[in-house]
């Protein structure tokens, strides 16, 4: 699977980095075992610092999504990965609300704001269908 | 006959990496223009077609003078004078071909700046995390095929030991007479098994080079970009295995010919015509793939108005990488096939040094030996 980071975006490159390997999770493309780059090749093809790597996958190991072997390297977490629990979709709650509150503003309803995740939904692919 | 394979060898020797250049330009990535970024609307234009050809002509031409002036005093010349010739004059055509090279790099340069090509094009960078699992290289395990044969070769030459004669020529002229002499020792007889060793070791480095080394993947259309690069990894990977193992035997044979006489001039044919052999070789692959496999033919797929990161500035005089902030230390050359190193990387540095060190070792151990 191909990871895109935006040089130009205001979003810092580490966040970009999780956002984007929680997407491959997310479409299917990374399933529970599989392998991820070393943090040294990873910044190697990224061109960008090992620390930052470091970084995301510091955060990611810390919400569960990886685990970081001696031995096999950085694996997506074979143990399934972390459900949806109470602190999470306060998170959502939380994340989203700016969001429906700025449509709401520029004149959406309910119906429009859901269709717009819909969306999103669909572009996520296999198991966000 | 034995001449006119060892002569022809000379000639392609010296043509062929000038022609190459001289079409580097369609060689190169379609992002990618005299060392500058380019988007591919731009390397397409009707305009970069012209200038394109404008090189091409011109270093063709600058070829053709050199190449003909060298043919001439090479002849006039006797030896070993003329091989000195043919070694300078190979070196100033690459000098002259370098500086028409920068001519239009500057040229390219100042189009881009005037009107900001990449300026409103969004820069991404693509990685596909799986690219180190697919089939970008052969096996390291291939170089026990040349290590056997070197293993092989010195047992025989340690068996024969006593066969080898007092004297063992070093060097010969082009006409197949020995000019240089040694005295028989462990060292002299074991040279070339010492070479073989190093060279060995310098092909696995070469290989894992090829799998180390920086990905670089269009934004505009990834899966056939990553494919392209991925076949053109495992040929060149390819191509310096088998290069690796006809180095060895030529080697071997030279070592065997201290035991069992081998004509000269034969040895000689064997040693130019292999070398052709490898040059040829490259030229194929070079124009077949392309640098970074972008003239492999893929389905057409381009989407998006994404351009990959356009780092000129990191890039000296459009072809040498300095970037202290990029731990990669290998990455596609923009102006030649194959790959060079990051001059801002410490460990690029250290490479270079160790590089230096074997050079200078071995020239050091044939006028000691």
């Amino acid at each position: 699977m191909f990871i895109k980071i935006d040089f130009q975006s205001e979003t810092p490159i580490y966040t970009q980095l999780y956002n984007e390997i929680i997407k491959g999770i997310a479409k299917g493309e990374l399933l529970p075992g599989e392998a991820l780059p070393s943090v040294r090749v990873f910044s190697q093809d990224l061109g960008i610092n090992m620390h930052t790597v470091n970084k995301t996958y510091g955060l990611l190991k810390q919400d569960n999504f990886i685990q970081v072997h001696r031995q096999k390297g950085v694996v997506i977490n074979p143990d399934g990965l972390p459900p949806a629990d109470e602190v999470f979709l306060k998170k959502l709650r939380e994340n989203l609300e700016p969001l429906v509150a700025e449509s709401i503003a520029r004149g959406m309803n309910h119906e429009e704001i859901l269709k717009e995740c819909s969306k999103v939904f669909g572009t996520l692919g296999k198991k966000g269908e | 006959m034995d001449n006119n394979i060892m002569y022809i060898s000379l000639f392609a020797i010296f043509l062929l990496p000038g022609v190459m250049y001289a079409f580097m330009p369609y060689l190169t990535r379609k992002t990618e223009s005299f060392g500058i970024t380019v988007t591919e609307e731009i390397y397409k234009s009707e305009r970069m077609n012209k200038i394109r050809k404008k090189y091409t002509l011109e270093a063709l031409f600058a070829v053709g003078i050199t190449s003909l002036i060298t043919v001439f005093l090479f002849f006039k010349y006797p030896e070993p004078l003329n091989i000195y010739i043919y070694t300078v004059a190979l070196i100033v055509m690459l000098g002259i071909l370098f500086f028409i090279y920068l001519k239009y790099h500057f040229i390219v340069k100042k189009l881009k700046e005037k009107e900001g090509w990449t300026a409103g094009k969004k820069q991404v960078v693509l990685t596909d995390m799986s690219f180190r699992k697919r089939k970008i290289q052969y096996s390291n395990v291939w170089f026990v095929i040349p290590l056997i044969i070197t293993a092989a070769t010195a047992y025989l030459t340690y068996m024969n030991y006593d066969l080898i004669p007092e004297q063992i020529a070093m060097n010969y002229d082009l006409n197949g007479n020995p000019t240089n002499f040694k005295d028989k020792s462990f060292f002299t007889v074991f040279m070339p098994t010492i070479t073989q060793v190093l060279m060995i070791g310098l092909f696995i480095f070469i290989n894992n080079i090829i799998s180390k080394a920086k990905q670089q993947i269009d934004p505009a259309d990834p899966e056939n970009s990553a494919m392209q690069n991925e076949i053109f990894r495992r040929k060149w990977s390819g191509f310096i295995v088998v290069t690796g193992i006809m180095m060895i035997i030529l080697f071997s044979v030279m070592q065997i010919s201290f035991f069992i006489p081998i004509e000269p001039g034969l040895l000689f044919a064997i040693t130019m015509g292999s070398t052709l052999v490898i040059v040829l070789g490259a030229f194929y692959l070079s124009f077949s793939l392309g640098q970074g496999g972008s003239r492999i033919i893929t389905s057409f797929n381009k989407k998006g108005e994404e351009i990959d990161r356009d780092n000129d500035e990191h890039w000296k005089l459009g072809q040498f990488y300095f970037n202290p902030e990029d731990p990669a230390v290998f990455i596609e050359k923009r102006f030649g096939i194959g790959w060079t190193i990051n001059f801002g990387s410490k460990k690029g540095i250290i490479y270079i040094g160790i590089l230096l060190v074997f050079i200078i070792g071995s020239l050091l151990a044939e006028r000691l030996g």
